[in-house]
């Protein structure tokens, strides 16, 4: 019953950006100058094809395994690429290429590596953060915009040098590049969708774990964080638009906060439950404390009250457990048929 | 080889039974330099140990050894102090002279306190000529210069206590002088031997007047530290540990003895008879006991074991508490002992059910999981009543946190949690460490309705960082008075890290203030407290009990720390302050309350001068009890603006149970009768008000 894609997600993102603009250099005189954008073009054509490896199995295989595998081979690309510019030399004295796409390349092997300590400040995250999912995706995010900036950054200085020796770039599409740049905006259509059931998912988690422990007070907080994070949510994905007319993405995370909305209202006879167990259990101490022939017909009849309360209450949290298990789980798998479905038809196959 | 393998064995044997055949002043000055160890390892501010710090700590421990300041004198303070330049070379003197010489001293001067007592008992008292007795608030501590001095002293102390034993018995104002001369000789017998048998009590002191006299100077350096440092002696922490067994029948009340050798109430066990009754309260004056159908018993003459051995006469009858408060008033209160180990819920939600319903928990202090056996700390406990609470449709709460001591910061922390979303809500430091951000680890609320937070200047610690944090975020409105401004953190640590393969039960410990806490915007509470938003009028407050009062308590300071918080929209306070002014303005309680407090605060400039002849006196203490029966009958004025209703639930329990019943009435009726509580009620029916106007189109 667990959903899928949960990690590996913003990686994608990340790399992305490192192949938006793909460029073939059309050499006039500069021959040397030339050259030396055609050596770091080959490069990035290197890495491009290990991240679309990567991209088409994060979308289409089951296997985790396998996306550690391909994972490892990108992030060993990226490594290889970053070593080869560094042995670069200088171009008529101008290192400022070469040592921008380092720095560029170092920044996306640590965001591949998730080594987020050595990009953004993790003491700060810390201090903004209430748990360790939510300091890792803030981490991941605070290291995608710099990713972004970075990016931005070396394609001017890609550009200036481009310019400065007389070289035009025509922008063009290889098959990788255009597979990449597709799957790029079905990964961000994805993103905006998927955070927000995975906000509700984690929560919904914290209700739980709250409940085993018999915390009713993180039980209770966590439960209207629940609704109010739902409630939020599901206004927002009204206004989403649809991906190329596609809405069943957003129809499946509709029904999943539907669900998890639903759950945040009547998982209240969770807590009930603990609060009437309480109290008939002190009554029940209180009763047997008493002399069999000193209690009263009201006495009887109140006990008797509080057992049915109590039974009722046991009643209404088996149902309520049994109906949200149910629930959740056909919300969960069609979920998980639905992005399967969403990515087999814009993320194509290798 | 074996011959050496014996040497080995007789020389550690020799070794081991070495340890137990020094003198105790040496074991004493041992124990001083581990208690300076630890202190100067683990406190947050260890003390510059110089010269003028070892003659306050003199001056400190003459006074605990001698709080009334009649068996010392002056000279013997000078003695001590020219001889004993620094704590350390006491420490590190071989034959540990300073505390040779203080025990002379201090035997010598007992002894002759006892032959003074003896030549006052043989005197005739005369309360017709004049004379009085003049009372310090602060107390300077000075020593009476000479023999005669010390005389006179003692003289006038007998005196005052003759007077105060007799007119304890209202009967005795009918009685003219004539009839109350004749009730003297018996009270000054009465008083002179309470005396006598103090020091009677020290110089036979169960483990030896040495021990006692270690206790108190270790106990005396710890303070040197800050007032909140202390010292436990294994033996001291034995003894009460195995008073208060879950196991047996208790009323849940830790005591211990005062400077003045009254039994005092030190702590309440959570969730216990004398916790659930509310009646009682850290620091109340145990005056008698009586058990049910029995003859009362008059504790005056009696120690802590005494009473101890009083309470564990019976197990099944109730006990009556006769308790003096912190005011003066004297209250009864009848309790039954229980197991500790109850699986009950410790706090009590009501209704308070006028205009608007209010709900209200009054929560004394801040219990962990592990003081409580039902597995659950007061955060959640206290959630649960908000949960039977929202289900009776409350508009508002009120949280009493007044006389709650504080405990543990966990527990205040996952309370402010209940009231906001998340966010930081203090931020601590230890010593060396850079400062740590609390947070409110839980997203979301159970209640976000309007909160009231009720303080005074007993409110402490941990309660009072609540008040902060909810303060700093908008989220409440404080009422009642500056908190007491205790902001540090202390952990207990054994005095011998080296004893760890011993028995537990044979270390000593030290409680050492090791952390400072402060508020999100990074300023302390510390001396200071938590003011609150709107103040009423309390009499406790002219005493100023707080932090501040103590000589060596820490300074208040601050720390620069980026926090990310965002404050809810500021309250609108000027209003409800200025509709609260107004009524205090007209309340006759709340007159009262400032007018004494202006006559005390003079008072306590001044000194307070009692006069010791009998008419003088008797007039005196009738203005005073005139006060207390005045406050009594308007105490018993109850609320006009609500009714005190039990929660639906809770009742269904107290059905049962005819005891936890009379327990329950007795909370509600003084539920109704607390002014504080009535303008607490008031100030938020005003701003439920105001803020529904707010939200009209």
């Amino acid at each position: 019953m667990k959903p899928h894609h949960l990690s590996a997600i913003s990686l994608i993102t990340i790399v992305f950006l490192l192949c938006t603009s793909n460029k073939v250099v059309a050499q006039q005189n500069m021959k040397d100058a030339g050259s030396y954008l055609m050596y770091i073009e080959k490069e990035n054509d290197a890495i491009s094809k290990d991240l679309w490896d990567y991209t088409s199995t994060v979308a289409h295989s089951k296997s985790a395994k396998k996306v550690e595998i391909r994972r490892k081979e990108l992030i060993s690309s990226v490594s290889t690429g970053k070593s080869r510019i560094a042995r670069m030399p200088d171009f008529e004295g101008d290192v400022s290429l070469r040592d921008s796409l380092v720095s560029f390349l170092t920044l996306c092997y640590n965001v591949l590596n998730q080594d987020y300590a050595k990009i953004v400040d993790m003491e700060e995250i810390a201090e903004q953060s209430y748990d360790l999912m939510e300091a890792y995706m803030m981490a991941q995010e605070k290291a995608n915009d710099k990713v972004e900036a970075a990016n931005i950054m070396v394609d001017n200085i890609y550009r200036k040098f481009a310019s400065a020796h007389n070289i035009r770039l025509v922008e063009k599409q290889d098959a990788v590049s255009k597979k990449l740049s597709n799957a790029s905006h079905v990964f961000k259509y994805y993103n905006v969708i998927y955070l927000m059931f995975f906000k509700s998912y984690k929560q919904e988690a914290y209700v739980m774990e709250a409940i085993e422990k018999n915390d009713l007070n993180a039980a209770e907080q966590n439960r209207s964080k629940l609704k109010q994070i739902t409630d939020d949510d599901l206004k927002k994905l009204d206004t989403l638009r649809a991906f190329k007319s596609d809405v069943s993405l957003k129809k499946a995370c509709f029904q999943l906060l539907k669900f998890y909305n639903n759950e945040a209202e009547k998982i209240v006879a969770l807590t009930d439950f603990q609060i009437k167990k309480d109290n008939f259990e002190k009554i029940k101490a209180a009763v047997e404390a008493k002399d069999q022939s000193s209690r009263t017909q009201s006495d009887v009849d109140q006990y008797n009250n509080a057992a049915d309360e109590y039974k009722k209450a046991v009643d209404d949290y088996n149902k309520t457990n049994k109906e949200l298990y149910a629930n959740r789980k056909s919300a969960i798998e069609n979920w998980n048929s639905v992005v399967q479905g969403f990515f087999e038809k814009f993320v194509p196959r290798k | 080889m074996q011959l050496t393998l014996r040497y080995l064995i007789i020389l550690f044997i020799f070794l081991l039974l070495n340890s137990n055949i020094f003198p105790q002043e040496n074991k004493t000055c041992r124990k001083v330099e581990l208690l300076i160890r630890v202190m100067e390892k683990y406190h947050y501010e260890p003390a510059n140990l110089n010269e003028e710090w070892t003659s306050l700590f003199i001056r400190r421990l003459l006074q605990d050894l001698d709080p009334n300041s009649t068996f010392f004198l002056e000279s013997d303070y000078a003695e001590l102090k020219n001889k004993n330049k620094s704590i350390q070379e006491i420490s590190d003197d071989p034959k540990c002279t300073f505390v040779s010489d203080l025990l002379k001293i201090y035997k010598k001067r007992l002894k002759e306190s006892d032959s003074i007592l003896s030549i006052i008992k043989g005197n005739k008292t005369n309360f017709s000529v004049k004379d009085s007795i003049t009372f310090f608030y602060d107390n300077n501590g000075k020593f009476p210069k000479d023999k005669l001095a010390l005389f006179t002293k003692w003289n006038k102390w007998i005196k005052y206590n003759v007077l105060v034993y007799i007119f304890e018995n209202e009967d005795n104002f009918a009685l003219n002088n004539n009839q109350l001369s004749l009730k003297i000789p018996e009270v000054l017998e009465k008083v002179v031997s309470k005396e006598k048998n103090k020091i009677t009590r020290i110089l036979n002191y169960p483990s030896g007047i040495e021990n006692y006299v270690s206790d108190a100077l270790l106990n005396s350096i710890s303070i040197g530290y800050d007032p909140h440092s202390a010292y436990f002696s294994a033996e001291e922490k034995n003894y009460f540990e195995s008073t208060l067994s879950k196991e047996t029948e208790s009323f849940g009340i830790e005591f211990k003895t005062n400077s003045r050798g009254d039994i005092v109430i030190d702590h309440l066990i959570p969730g216990g008879p004398a916790w659930k009754s509310g009646e009682l309260n850290k620091g109340d004056i145990l005056i008698k006991l009586k058990w049910e159908n029995e003859k009362a018993i008059d504790l005056f003459n009696l120690t802590i074991y005494d009473v101890l051995k009083i309470l564990n006469a019976s197990n099944n009858s109730k006990l009556e508490f006769s308790v003096k408060k912190n005011n003066g008033k004297q209250i009864t209160v009848n309790l039954i002992k229980e197991k500790l180990n109850v699986e009950e819920n410790i706090i009590s939600g009501y209704i308070l059910n006028g205009n608007k319903k209010i709900g209200y928990i009054s929560l004394p202090a801040f219990y962990t999981e592990l003081e409580n056996q039902d597995g659950r700390g007061c955060a959640n406990d206290v959630a649960k009543e908000i949960v039977k609470l929202k289900k009776e449709k409350i508009e508002g709460l009120i949280l009493d946190l007044r006389n709650n001591g504080g405990g543990s910061i966990t527990e205040a922390m996952d309370l402010a949690g209940i009231f906001i979303d998340e966010g930081p809500l203090a931020i601590t430091r230890y010593k060396d460490s850079k400062p740590v951000t609390l947070k409110d680890f839980n997203r979301g609320t159970i209640f976000d309705g309007p909160l009231l937070l009720m303080v005074n200047s007993q409110s402490a610690s941990a309660s009072e960082l609540l008040a902060a944090s909810l303060q700093d975020y908008n989220r409440a409105i404080i009422v009642g008075d500056r908190t007491f401004g205790k902001a540090t953190g202390q952990n207990i640590l054994p005095l011998d890290t080296s004893l760890i393969t011993q028995k537990e039960n044979e270390n000593d410990f030290v409680k050492v203030t090791v952390s400072k806490l402060y508020r999100i915007s990074g300023k302390t509470c510390q001396l200071n407290g938590v003011l609150p938003d709107i103040i009423l009028p309390d009499a406790l407050s002219i005493f100023s009990f707080g932090e501040a009062k103590y000589p060596t308590a820490l300074p208040s300071d601050s720390v620069v720390k980026k926090v990310n918080y965002k404050p809810l929209f500021p309250l609108p306070l000027s209003e409800l302050k200025y509709e609260s002014n107004k009524r205090i303005g007209l309340n006759e309680r709340f007159k009262k309350i400032s007018l004494l407090n202006n006559t005390l605060s003079k008072t306590i400039k001044e000194g307070r001068t009692v006069s010791l002849e009998l008419d003088s006196y008797r007039n005196f203490r009738k203005e005073i009890e005139n006060y207390l029966n005045q406050e009594d009958t308007l105490s018993e004025n109850p609320s006009t603006s609500f009714k005190v209703e039990n929660l639906i639930l809770n009742t269904q329990v107290l059905n049962y149970d005819p005891y936890k019943k009379e327990l329950d009435q007795l909370l509600k009726k003084n539920i109704h009768n607390d002014i504080y509580i009535d303008e607490a009620y008031k100030i938020l029916e005003d701003f439920i008000n105001l803020t529904y106007k707010k939200q009209m189109p």
